[in-house]
């Protein structure tokens, strides 16, 4: 910092140099003045001491703001620009200037985005309940036609829509999850049975079997985000289940008290290079692309809020061996440092 | 008794359709002439069970659920795309008897408005814990089937697929119908667990003596026949 400062300031020391060295030739050449050589060295080692110190004073006073301004940076705090060091020169109260209001336009930018993104997701919201209506009146109508040719069919088609419709209201709900969240001692077969129920369309084009197990076990967890994980879990084992399986769903407690969920399916089961990826945004794997139905955003969206509402998951697979996901509650005193 | 069930919907679609299922329990389906005046309707129609939705034009559910009940203590059930906590807790506190989603399957509705219903006017209460199914008792609170001092011990699956059939007694129930059922009752069984729960149940039954009771049709179903 203070060789960057001297650096800055050559020109003036080097003028400073320069005229010293210009009076001593003058004072040497010029017959009317007689110095002696021993007056003349000691005159300039007096004026060099005195430059130094001058310049180690200015460097104190000059660059007191910028080694504020320095200090400010590794803080980084979103109201850096109220921590702005005080100005003593003027440059240093036009620099302040600038970042005040390079800071404002950060803001107004900012809060712009901000609102922008605030109104997509209310207009989502209100998409997704507009769209409702619609797929309430079909549902009825399948309701009420199930013997007609076809309509189970139709039936499988209407749930995949549902739910697509269902994670879209979920998504634009993700950036209000903490304002939107009450934990609650659930019952797991409470929680599981009726997501079960809900895939019955889906299940019954493929014919398979779910096999609940010691699910009277109570877990903590926000009702509603349990549930979308508990969903995305789920349909994703349904997907990736051959025609006329099982799909195991048992709950444990393990040895620090956790209860966990385990789905359990009897599917083509991951690759084990692919096993650390599935939980990334827009990952469809081998078998993904394979069934062509993969978006890769049902795992990563569980994922994303499981880690908000302090659910662990995890994954584990062999290839043709099928493929099973535990989903692991917080305990009581887990939830302090969710909610810091 | 006939039940009138008023039902505030500005969605024709799911008007009609409501209006058609509900219809098939023998219940009468009406709805409000406009929605200015949701309660000169009700006044005139003086239903058995109110149907609202809450978004709705004019004024929303809640505000006519408050208008009727200040007049009303007839059971009101909401329905509403919304799933936020506080509109259900605002439904109960303007005195809804009971909160439905959409979507939902009419079923559940119908299970809804049938439970209001028992509850507030005791209707439908007539229900047996015994079926009598030639010469058999079959037992629904044990979950047990008796003939001549016999006893068949029978699993949870078999005893609801028996059920099932004999309450539609001498009619063909569908494979898909059955297998719907036992989802409804939270039993996630597939096609071969019903064939193999079948015959299970069929092979208990000649124990009894009942061996041709319960018939295959072919590509429709099973039925439950009168020896």
């Amino acid at each position: 910092m203070f060789w960057a400062y001297v650096n800055d300031m050559k020109s003036w020391v080097f003028y400073f140099i320069a005229a010293l060295g210009a009076a001593d030739v003058l004072l040497w050449l010029d017959a009317g003045l007689a110095v002696e050589l021993s007056s003349l060295l000691y005159m300039n080692a007096l004026l060099l001491i005195a430059l130094a110190l001058f310049i180690i004073w200015r460097y104190r006073r000059e660059t007191a703001y910028s080694r504020q301004l320095v200090r400010l940076e590794g803080e980084a705090a979103a109201d850096w620009h109220e921590l702005l060091p005080e100005a003593k020169f003027k440059r240093d109260e036009q620099m302040n200037q600038v970042l005040q209001a390079a800071a404002a336009s950060m803001a107004a930018q900012l809060n712009e985005l901000r609102q922008q993104n605030l109104i997509q997701a209310d207009y989502t919201a209100a998409w997704v309940h507009e769209a409702k209506a619609p797929l309430t009146a079909i549902r009825l109508l399948i309701d009420s036609n199930r013997s007609a040719p076809g309509m189970q069919r139709i039936e499988a088609e209407w749930l995949r829509l549902f739910l697509l419709v269902d994670q879209q209201l979920y998504i634009s709900r993700l950036s209000s999850l903490e304002a939107d969240y009450a934990v609650d001692s659930l019952m797991l077969k409470d929680v599981v049975a009726p997501e079960v129920r809900e895939l019955m369309a889906w299940c019954r084009e493929k014919d398979l079997e779910i096999e609940l197990d010691g699910l009277d076990i109570n877990v903590l967890s926000d009702k509603k985000w349990g549930r979308f994980v508990l969903r995305q879990i789920l349909s994703n084992a349904v997907k990736y289940s051959p025609e006329g399986r099982t799909i195991h769903i048992s709950a444990r407690t393990d040895s620090t008290g956790h209860s966990i969920l385990r789905v359990q399916d009897e599917g083509p089961g991951i690759p084990e290079h692919d096993l650390p990826r599935i939980f990334d945004k827009g990952f469809t794997g081998g078998t993904g692309r394979l069934h062509n139905a993969a978006t890769g955003l049902g795992l990563y969206l569980a994922k994303t809020v499981s880690d908000k509402i302090g659910i662990t998951l995890s994954a584990d697979s062999r290839t043709g061996h099928g493929t099973t996901m535990e989903i692991a509650f917080p305990l009581e005193n887990d939830f302090d440092h969710i909610r810091k | 008794m006939d039940m009138k069930i008023f039902i505030v919907e500005d969605d024709q679609a799911i008007f009609q359709s409501l209006k058609e299922s509900l219809g098939k329990w023998g219940m009468q389906v009406v709805g409000p002439d406009s929605f200015d005046d949701v309660l000169g309707s009700f006044m005139t129609e003086q239903p058995q069970l109110v149907i609202m939705d809450i978004q709705l034009p004019v004024y929303d559910g809640f505000h006519w659920c408050r208008e009727i009940r200040a007049i009303s203590k007839v059971p009101i059930i909401f329905l509403s795309s919304r799933d936020h906590p506080m509109d259900m807790v605002m439904s109960m506190q303007m005195g809804a008897d009971d909160y439905v989603q959409k979507p939902f399957h009419s079923d559940v509705l119908l299970a809804k408005i049938q439970a209001t219903l028992r509850r507030v006017y005791s209707y439908g209460e007539e229900t047996s814990d015994v079926l009598e199914w030639n010469g058999a008792m079959i037992d629904l609170k044990r979950g047990i089937i008796r003939l001549d001092g016999k006893e068949a011990e029978l699993t949870k699956n078999e005893f609801f697929i028996l059920t099932v059939l004999v309450e539609a007694k001498d009619e063909i129930v569908s494979r898909d119908e059955i297998i719907r059922k036992l989802w409804d009752d939270e039993r996630f069984v597939n096609d071969n667990t019903l064939t193999v729960n079948v015959t299970r149940l069929r092979q208990k039954l000649t124990d009894l003596g009942l061996g041709d009771a319960i018939l295959t049709k072919k590509g429709l179903g099973y039925v439950a026949v009168t020896l």
